[in-house]
């Protein structure tokens, strides 16, 4: 019971060394490696989680991108078509403004034209009416410049 | 009656030598305590390989579920006793605390608990003295280990000299007398009021205290340690 054996504690301290390391093969370190495995694994299948997410956080990015470039080139095309809408329309406005004027004065020439026409008309008409009435009047004795001064005189007269 | 009881006590206590191993003219005896470590250290390292086979990462078995368990809860205890510097001996110390711990309840199985043995105690507190010096040395190198001596003052210088005698002493002395007394108390209980009383005194100090003992002395050492590491 109390006796000290100098065997028995060396017995011992070699069985617990042999325990300790038998331990340590066959259950320390199984257990740590597959708990350090499972850790690497989790690690990694949270790291592909997150590399999914970036990726996806990068599509979504790329597709706002676009979208706005879409909406920009929108707007360019837009404002594009209403420039050359209102070139356009301006152009059509000067072109019927200048046909307007053309036609005007095209009109205004042909109706001047016109006028002129018919006072000259009207001149030699009543310059012959006169003439005849004056050779009926007068009779067949003046001349011809007899003629002309008075229908001059006539005219004269008339325009005052 | 008190004549045969203190023979059958005696006779329950003394360690007797199984077999002796001739080596040239080296005589090495082979004592009981011993033999009864091996069963332990045979049962333990079986069950060890046991729990640790085909081990997964995923869908485990609950076999693995409880060796982690086990493992987890073993190694949680010892090193959080222990701190952050002395994590190394670890592996060490829950060896320790499992094989006291098994070795104080196979009395239940009808053998000679081999802590009962002062020899056995006697190794496990040496172990345990060798360790916490190595420790100090080999944390902080022999000078600043040799200058904890003399820390906090130098007048203490001789008790904690002492101290690398009186721990040990007090480790191996703590668990064999603890675990002596249970034994002579079951005795006694066993003879006085057979059968359902032993019965539950036997759940206290044969489980119970067997535990709490093997508890207690990793405590300390891992005290010690942590003390000798800082």
């Amino acid at each position: 019971m109390i006796n000290v054996s100098f065997w028995n504690i060396l017995w011992t301290v070699v069985n617990l060394l042999a325990l300790f390391i038998f331990f340590k093969i066959f259950f320390f370190k199984p257990i740590a490696n597959i708990i350090a495995k499972r850790q690497e694994e989790a690690d990694e299948i949270f790291k592909a989680a997150e590399d999914k997410e970036a990726a996806a956080d990068e599509k979504a990015r790329q597709y706002d991108e676009k979208l706005a470039e879409a909406e920009q080139e929108k707007k360019e095309i837009l404002s594009e078509a209403r420039k050359s809408a209102d070139a356009q329309y301006q152009q059509i406005i000067n072109d019927a403004k200048a046909n307007a004027s053309e036609i005007k004065t095209a009109a205004a020439t042909e109706a001047n034209r016109e006028k002129n026409q018919i006072i000259a008309s009207a001149k030699k008409e009543i310059a012959n009416i006169i003439v005849d009435a004056t050779t009926k009047v007068v009779g067949g004795q003046t001349g011809a410049e007899v003629d002309s001064s008075l229908f001059d005189e006539f005219i004269d007269k008339a325009g005052e | 009656m008190s004549s045969s009881l203190a023979e059958k006590l005696i006779e329950e206590l003394n360690c007797e030598t199984v077999f002796t191993i001739h080596l040239g003219s080296l005589e090495i005896p082979v004592m009981e305590s011993v033999v009864v470590t091996w069963i332990v250290m045979a049962v333990l390292v079986l069950i060890a390989i046991f729990l640790t086979r085909d081990l997964k990462t995923q869908n485990i078995s609950k076999r693995q579920a409880f060796a982690e368990l086990v493992y987890e809860k073993l190694t949680g205890i010892v090193g959080g006793m222990l701190g952050e510097e002395g994590k190394i001996y670890t592996g060490y110390l829950t060896t320790v605390l499992i094989y006291i711990g098994l070795s104080n309840i196979i009395g239940l199985f009808g053998f000679k608990s081999p802590t009962k043995d002062l020899n056995v105690t006697a190794a496990l507190a040496i172990m345990s003295i060798v360790l916490v010096e190595f420790a100090g040395i080999y944390q902080n190198g022999v000078r600043k280990w040799l200058h904890k001596f003399t820390e906090p003052v130098a007048i203490v210088t001789p008790f904690n000299i002492l101290d690398v005698f009186t721990r040990p002493l007090s480790l191996c002395m703590r668990l064999f007398g603890n675990v002596l007394g249970a034994f002579v108390i079951m005795e006694l209980l066993k003879i006085v009021c057979p059968p359902v009383i032993p019965a539950v005194f036997s759940l206290y100090f044969d489980l119970f205290d067997g535990l709490l003992q093997a508890y207690v002395f990793v405590f300390l050492t891992s005290l010690y340690i942590k003390e000798a590491v800082e």
